[in-house]
């Protein structure tokens, strides 16, 4: 009985980490509206938001806040659009960005820990 | 600090405004600074929190101004001020992880110490050891509180946001350690005998382990980013401003354009300028790596951070801030720092679903040793699950790439080489052809009088005088070297009268009533000027990339002037190198093939492309390109743009500090092609590191999380402790960023 109990445990925690890291939205996502200011704050691994969503062409201006201490988070790289930032802790970043072609671009730290993307459309 | 007040000067101050918490805030402190007297403008950024000022009066002031409307300012005052900031944060980050790293170690080493060594500590058999390994794991939970404190609160972060990361396996492993001990300390008359074990240590020790592993990390991650520091480092904290009939230090953030600035000997220079009083010789090598100080007078540049060596002088500042040289050639080394190539790219891929994986390999490795291994087992499945979790790193994989391009970088910046992206670095690497224009790549690219020939009635001095004398009226680009030799010597030119232009031969005029003539061999032909005694001359000269033209003075020859864009001292032992590192070297030029043919012998040159005209060049590029060469293409960032686009690497050679520094993939700040292989070879040395470190990152992970899982088992019986798995772990990050670290010592080979 034991035994059975231990694997379907075992065979559920596989499901639910392939659900929750995977299938499961993430809920950070957030549409840039013309003019808005979104801020990403760079904490516990992840960027909130770390999705977001803008039209070709359209001004996105994000400002990224560092709250964590730890040397992993101390730039965001956009590897795609060639760019990066170093983020000091605890002082706001603020960039620009116009983006041509629709497509997903992703942003990351130096180590590819913290990941966001741009879902430009 | 500058009284400002007294000066009457306006300013552009940058103040960091604290305090602020809403956007109604801006107006407050806008308002403040603006009824300040002498304040012209004043613009607050809630974003960045910091105030732009244009004003009049003393910092202090506007400090006091914002004081007063209940903030806090301070000034801002340089790229170096944050740097120092963020290393003093960093610095504050080191000291508290070493405090985290020995309360841990305070705990797990007696621990360990009676696991292995001498069992000091009791048993768990009776009520009152219950009691005591109770108490035990409660100090270890609170030492883990304190100690990992932040790894379980990352941790949580991340499964909250449906992420998971290093945090999450460290976490897991040690809180599991740490569930399970305390489980089998209550319940132990309820657990079988033999599965009655504690793994206080190894919790402790694996958090020990990780704690020191960042710390000797960070420390080792210090010093990837000194080469940008050391270029922070050369602009000074102060300049000597002349305003009005003082002369007074003023903070580096307040010299503006047009301000004039006193240099003294052995001073550095702090911003970019004009020198308008005196001269001096200027060490640029910190810059350009350009060894030999250069000489700098009235009317040439200087530029931030290079060394005043000798002279004093004025000079007037035209790009201060973010716009000087140096702020520039910064900003692109930080931002090539943190570019990735594309060979990192696998590892990108990897790192963004390997912890998940981890975790699922975790629960697969506990199913199977629960049901075919051997009893107890619990103690299997724990032990092994546990070991899984705390060797995985996906750090290893992370860290690769961005060490080494940090370092690689960063170095070859020390060279005078700047290197625009990762996926430059990458293709500078792996280049098969090197490609250089002639004029100002291979040669210096100024024209000048390389021999003088007279015939027995006269001499050099005579001969350059007439010769100029007449050119002088001349816009052929040869006649000003022959122009600026007279200058050079002092000569007084004569006036000529009758001068007269003939199309692709030369010119003639009169000096003196006679009829004199300077031009090439047709010239002499067709006013049956003999020139049989100095033929075999002219033609030794065309043969050695020089142009030979002959002066005739009423219709007599009087001797030879050859004009020659000399080679740089240094070309042929840079082309030499690009041979050592197995590179094809072409020359293109617009040039007649005798000359190029010359230089290119000259310098060692293996395949010539003479009398191109500007799009010929784009042209041969593509040439090389289908014959399957990576090309690598060398020229001045300007008249060159479309073959430095078209090559797989655009190198823009500059000329002193003047380049166009954001022009090429590969910026070269010395006016020497010895730029050039430097740059091929940091980028070799720089991708075979990020191989090296992608290797043993996918080598470790890809043997240690099997071998963790306890596949040598059924084999050899052997099963990893969960302590030393913690210890590998720690020990992978810290041994890429020590491999990336070699980088510093790269020395390209001459």
């Amino acid at each position: 009985m034991l035994t059975i109990i231990i694997n379907v445990i075992g065979a559920l925690l596989i499901l639910f980490i392939v659900w929750w890291f995977w299938l499961v939205k993430t809920g950070r996502q957030q549409r840039a509206k013309k003019g808005e200011l979104i801020k990403v704050i760079v904490e516990g691994g992840v960027y909130t938001p770390d999705s977001i969503e803008a039209k070709r062409d359209q001004e996105i201006n994000l400002q990224f806040l560092r709250k964590d201490s730890s040397p992993c988070a101390e730039a965001v790289i956009f590897a795609d659009l060639d760019m990066s930032i170093d983020l000091p802790i605890d002082q706001p970043k603020q960039i620009k960005l116009k983006i041509d072609k629709p497509g997903v671009f992703e942003f990351t730290c130096p180590m590819g820990m913290y990941r966001g993307k741009l879902l430009i459309q | 600090m500058t009284n400002l007040t007294n000066l009457h000067e306006t300013q552009d101050l940058q103040l960091a405004i604290e305090g602020m918490n809403c956007a109604s805030c801006i107006k407050s402190i806008e308002k403040a600074l603006l009824a300040t007297s002498g304040v012209e403008s004043a613009s607050v950024n809630f974003a960045d929190k910091r105030a732009q000022v244009r004003a009049s009066v003393d910092p202090q002031t506007l400090i006091k101004a914002v004081a007063d409307a209940g903030y806090k300012a301070t000034v801002i005052h340089s790229e170096a001020d944050l740097e120092a900031e963020q290393e003093a944060a960093e610095r504050a980050y080191l000291r508290k992880m070493v405090w985290k790293t020995i309360a841990a170690a305070i705990i797990a080493i007696p621990l360990l110490v009676s696991g292995i060594v001498y069992p000091f500590l009791p048993p768990l058999i009776t009520r009152m050891q219950q009691f005591i390994w109770l108490g035990i794991g409660i100090i270890c939970l609170f030492t883990m509180w304190f100690a990992a404190g932040h790894i379980f609160a990352g941790a949580w972060k991340a499964f909250k946001s449906h992420a998971a990361n290093m945090d999450t396996l460290i976490a897991i492993g040690t809180g599991a350690a740490w569930s399970y001990s305390m489980v089998v300390i209550i319940f132990l008359n309820y657990l079988p005998a033999q599965t009655r074990n504690l793994y206080f240590d190894t919790a402790l020790t694996i958090i020990t382990l990780v704690n020191l592993g960042v710390v000797l990390e960070t420390h080792a991650r210090g010093k990837t980013s000194q080469a940008i520091r050391r270029l922070i480092g050369l602009q000074p904290k102060t300049a000597r401003v002349l305003r009005g009939n003082k002369e007074i230090d003023v903070p580096i953030a307040d010299v503006v354009t047009n301000d004039l600035l006193r240099m003294r000997p052995g001073e550095k220079i702090p911003v970019d300028g004009v020198i308008t009083e005196g001269q001096s010789t200027i060490d640029e090598a910190m810059l350009t790596g350009e060894p030999i100080p250069v000489t700098k007078k009235i009317g040439d540049e200087v530029v931030a951070g290079t060394l005043n060596k000798t002279g004093s002088f004025i000079f007037r500042a035209t790009h201060v801030g973010k716009d000087t040289a140096l702020a520039r050639i910064v900003n692109m080394v930080k931002q090539a720092q943190n570019s990735k190539p594309a060979i990192g790219r696998l590892a990108d891929i990897i790192s963004a679903v390997f912890v998940p994986i981890v975790l699922i390999i975790a629960v697969i490795t506990a199913l199977t040793w629960y049901n075919f291994g051997p009893q107890p087992h619990l103690i299997y499945m724990l032990v092994t699950a546990i070991t899984v979790l705390v060797i995985a790193c996906p750090c290893a994989l992370g860290l690769g790439t961005p060490m080494a391009v940090m370092v690689g970088v960063g170095k070859a910046a020390e060279f005078g080489v700047l290197i625009r992206n990762g996926d430059a670095l990458q293709q500078a690497g792996r280049l098969t052809t090197v490609v250089l224009d002639k004029t100002g790549t291979i040669t210096k690219g100024q024209p000048s009088v390389t021999e003088i020939i007279p015939t027995s009635d006269y001499n050099e001095a005579q001969l350059l005088t007439i010769a100029a004398s007449i050119e002088t009226h001349s816009e052929h680009p040869l006649a000003a070297a022959i122009v600026q030799a007279t200058q050079t010597k002092k000569l007084t030119l004569q006036a000529v009268n009758d001068f007269i232009a003939i199309s692709g031969k030369g010119v003639k005029a009169k000096l003196n009533n006679d009829e004199i003539l300077f031009g090439n061999r047709q010239l002499m032909i067709d006013h049956n000027v003999t020139i049989d005694t100095l033929t075999a001359k002219a033609n030794e000269l065309a043969d050695r990339g020089q142009t030979p033209m002959y002066l005739a003075q009423a219709n007599q020859l009087i001797g030879i002037l050859a004009v020659a864009d000399p080679i740089k001292a240094d070309s042929k032992a840079a082309v030499s190198r690009l041979h050592k590192l197995g590179l094809k070297v072409v020359m293109l030029t617009g040039d007649n093939r005798k000359t190029a043919n010359a230089v290119a012998k000259d310098v060692g040159i293996d395949e010539v492309f003479a009398e191109l005209l500007p799009q010929d060049k784009l042209a041969k590029i593509t040439l090389l390109q289908d014959r399957g060469e990576k090309v690598g293409m060398v020229g001045d960032g300007i008249n060159d743009a479309p073959a430095l686009a078209k090559a797989n690497v655009g190198f823009a050679i500059g000329t002193g500090t003047d380049v166009a520094i954001e022009s090429g993939d590969v910026t070269l700040m010395r006016d020497s092609l010895h730029g050039v292989p430097d740059a091929i070879a940091s980028s070799r040395a720089t991708v075979r590191n990020i191989k090296q470190n992608l290797f043993f990152a996918f080598i470790y992970n890809t043997l240690g999380i099997p071998i963790a899982a306890g596949v040598l088992y059924p084999l050899i019986g052997i099963l990893l402790n969960p302590i030393i798995a913690g210890g590998a772990m720690a020990l992978s990050s810290l041994t890429i960023v020590m491999n990336a670290n070699r980088l510093r010592f790269f020395k390209p080979a001459n």
